[in-house]
């Protein structure tokens, strides 16, 4: 029998080809879930802070190894972080995977990790706005420059490129505005020049956009959105090479200590089951919600990845799999009022931040490429779980409110 | 909010009973606490004095938030007043069971309804006085026939464990009515997304959440719902005193698992229903036991009273060889061996049985379809299924 205490594999780091498993339906309830501790169907909690040994080789093993294939401490290696991270891994294709205690902890991360002082970082101008505050007011005080570009054009990025340049941070569909980057076309010139790519992918998580296959470096997610689903925790996932996931987990990871707690991984992998089927109805939801409201004549353009009538279709249809829940609409009457009138007579749609979760949600916010003394306002609208038909009621008795106080 | 009348069941999912949670938070907050504080004497005694399930909340095992918005939400989904949540489904089942149990009581019972059903009834309720009769419930006449004088409580469970047979809820239930006898009916294999039964009459509903409701395998848990007057009493009279109650985490976990009930029952359904006609279709396969097939000789009474299947069913294997048949369990590879069902994982199950209409016993496989792929488990059952083809 082992010695080491307790009997379970801790190889999260070394992620298996999910060759075993095509589907990722089948692979979310199956990989790596073969052996778990006395034959429990869900993996235990390991909500222990160490690791103990009998045997001092094995400890020390352990301990030294530059990668943490057996638990030694929680926070550099615990088997339920380790088990989800290598089910993020198998999703996105890449060879490994580092969660984080929040999103932006997974962005800081892998930014941190790619920069040194005089380094220069092209972005887009729709990027999520704490990211270019990240660039804005912390990374630039550390000798970091940054420039933001409209994206949708390669050429945009490609002529933004310094000879400083060592990464292309790429948001796509682009927070607020839904805009595509060409992952392949850019992702190839980076290569060529050296230059590490990365992506937010949290829109549209592994399922509908696989971008280390395209060709990307690092994948970056918030896991508090669609990939734990339930509105109730917070955390991040950088997907990558091994290498790469070495280097950080020693370095920024360990040091910083942005560690996901056990307990936010368990209830993740518990929001993973069912990740396939939650995306299916708010992608079948929010089609159906965006495109009604297109009819509307209370609306002047709705952004929407999924729609028809959107602008990049074919790149869409060349590097996505699927759109989801979240899009933006211009409403035409741009008063305050009326964007007050409209969101306080929302019933089922409630006023609040972030997305991904069960509950729909809506949110006043204004056009990022806007002019800041014209701002473009819009409202940011997120189909949750509820069933379309009682979603497209809401809005159709909230327009009708906010025409009625503001004609 | 009163427009919560009209919203759809997935809606409700979301929504009922949150329209205004504290601090605005809609993933609702986890109350992990023993018992609830009052500002004075006399508010903390007019408290007690009406302690309940819903708020003011004094005692968690009376009353506590998580749980409570739980018991509202299943009660909702269910047409039912009032419902109370137990430690476990087998909970609910006994708590229904001692309510309507005194000396010289009959209980008549479905005979393929969960095995502790009878098990309560030959090993505890024997000894106060209470008799069992257990009656295959496809034909209501056998239900009806078996009625006494001093029946009780008729206990239904439709489809049924095991072979999944339907008994015809609105035609006992009004016969029941009538006769005064209280009707419960395990609703666990439909939930209430596709059974309502106490809209056909039926006056106790018992639920196993650790199944679809939770749907994680991660929890064990069970529920009950009726009238205000039954669930206070039996709040009052078994889960009080027993202390068989939920505790609030897997409450929050239930909640939680209830978020997604909706898109995981159309995925079980779709998945179970191919698999089902698939399996039908196949030379090792003598009979399949599932609802909703169109060969179901239940057919009309499904349409009539279910508005949807779930995961679970059973076939009848051509193949009666034990060795053989333990061969084919063994040679599943996504399908795990394992009790319980309605979690994301597929199960298999190998049982035999022996009901009255075939004392001789037969062997029968029961697979729970999970959230996995369905190409991926046909491949799997099809390269199993060689193991037990006849020759």
């Amino acid at each position: 029998m082992d010695s080491r205490v307790p009997q379970s594999s801790c190889n999260g780091h070394s992620a298996e080809h999910p060759a075993g498993y095509p589907e990722v339906e089948t692979l979310l309830q199956h990989l790596g879930e073969e052996d778990h501790p006395l034959g429990a169907l869900v993996p235990p909690l390991f909500q222990s802070a160490i690791y103990t040994y009998r045997d001092l080789d094995l400890f020390e093993a352990a301990n030294e190894a530059p990668y943490r294939e057996d638990p030694v401490y929680s926070p550099w290696g615990n088997p339920t972080v380790s088990l989800v991270e290598r089910k993020m891994a198998a999703l996105d294709g890449t060879e490994a995977a580092q969660l984080t205690g929040d999103g932006m902890a997974a962005i800081g991360t892998a930014l941190l990790a790619s920069l040194e002082r005089g380094s220069h970082v092209v972005t887009v101008d729709s990027t999520y706005s704490t990211t270019l505050r990240l660039l804005r007011e912390t990374l630039e005080r550390y000798g970091v420059r940054f420039t933001c570009v409209d994206g949708r054009d390669p050429e945009t990025i490609f002529d933004a490129v310094t000879a400083d340049t060592s990464v292309i941070y790429l948001e796509s569909p682009s927070s607020l505005l839904f805009r595509l980057q060409d992952l392949r076309a850019i992702a190839a010139f980076a290569k060529q020049r050296g230059i590490t790519t990365m992506i937010d992918n949290t829109y549209s998580t592994p399922l509908f956009q696989r971008p280390a296959e395209l060709g990307v470096d690092i994948v970056l997610q918030s896991t508090s959105k669609y990939l734990g689903g339930h509105s109730d925790l917070n955390g991040g996932a950088i997907c990558t090479t091994k290498e790469r996931i070495e280097r950080m987990a020693h370095g920024e990871v360990k040091l910083f200590g942005t560690i996901m707690a056990p307990f936010v991984a368990w209830l993740l992998l518990r929001g993973l089951r069912t990740l396939p089927l939650r995306l299916r109805h708010v992608q079948e939801s929010a089609n159906l919600v965006a495109s009604w409201l297109e009819q509307r004549p209370e609306v002047e353009v709705v952004h929407h990845v999924g729609l028809a009538s959107y602008p990049q279709r074919e790149l869409f249809l060349s590097q996505m799999r699927g759109s989801t829940g979240l899009f933006t609409f211009v409403p035409k009457n741009q008063d305050r009022e009326w964007t007050k009138a409209f969101l306080e007579a929302l019933r089922v749609f409630r006023i609040g931040v972030s997305w991904g979760g069960p509950f729909s949600l809506a949110i006043p916010v204004t056009d990022p490429t806007s002019p800041a003394e014209s701002p473009v306002r819009m409202i940011r609208l997120y189909c949750g779980l509820e069933h379309p038909k009682d979603l497209v009621a809401d809005l159709d008795q909230a327009l009708d409110a906010a025409h009625r106080k503001c004609p | 909010m009163n427009h919560e009348e009209q919203y759809s069941p997935c809606t409700l999912l979301q929504h009922y009973g949150e329209s205004a949670p504290p601090e605005g938070a809609p993933a609702f907050p986890l109350f992990q606490n023993s018992n609830f504080l009052y500002p004075s004497h006399e508010e903390f005694a007019e408290a007690a004095a009406n302690a309940s399930g819903q708020p003011p909340y004094i005692y968690s095992r009376i009353g506590n938030p998580t749980v409570d918005l739980l018991e509202r939400k299943i009660a909702k989904l269910e047409g039912a007043e009032a419902c109370r949540a137990t430690a476990a489904g087998i909970a609910a089942i006994t708590a229904v069971l001692m309510d309507a149990a005194e000396p010289g009581a009959h209980f008549i019972a479905e005979e393929f309804s969960y095995g502790s059903v009878r098990q309560l009834c030959t090993d505890v309720l024997s000894k106060m006085g209470v008799t069992l009769t257990v009656v295959d419930g496809r034909r209501a006449e056998n239900v009806l026939d078996a009625v006494r004088p001093e029946t009780k409580l008729i206990y239904l469970e439709s489809p049924s464990s095991l072979v999944f047979h339907l008994q015809d809820i609105r035609r006992i239930a009004a016969y029941a009515r009538e006769k005064g006898i209280r009707t419960a009916f395990d609703n666990t294999y439909s939930t209430p997304l596709f059974q309502r039964p106490i809209e056909m009459g039926v006056d106790l509903v018992v639920h196993s959440c650790s199944k679809y409701l939770g749907g994680h395998s991660d929890l064990i848990g069970g529920a009950i719902c009726g009238s205000r007057e039954d669930i206070d009493r039996i709040s009052r009279g078994q889960i009080h005193l027993w202390g068989n109650i939920m505790a609030p985490f897997p409450a929050w976990l239930v909640l939680r698992g209830m978020r997604t009930l909706g898109v995981r029952l159309r995925q079980h359904q779709e998945a179970s229903l191919r698999l089902a006609s698939w399996l039908e279709q196949h030379p090792a396969v003598e009979r399949v036991n599932h609802p909703a097939l169109p060969t179901n000789p239940q057919r009309e009474l499904f349409l009539s009273q279910m508005s949807g299947a779930g995961g679970l069913f059973s076939f009848v294997p051509q193949v009666q060889d034990e060795a053989r048949l333990v061969g084919f369990v063994n040679s599943l590879r996504l399908f795990r061996k394992g009790i319980s069902w309605g979690g994301f994982e597929s199960l298999v199950l190998l049982a035999r049985v022996a009901p009255s209409w075939a004392p001789e016993g037969f062997w029968l496989v029961r697979v729970f379809v999970g959230l996995e792929d369905e190409e991926d488990l046909q491949r799997d059952l099809e390269q199993a299924l060689e193991q037990i083809r006849p020759s």
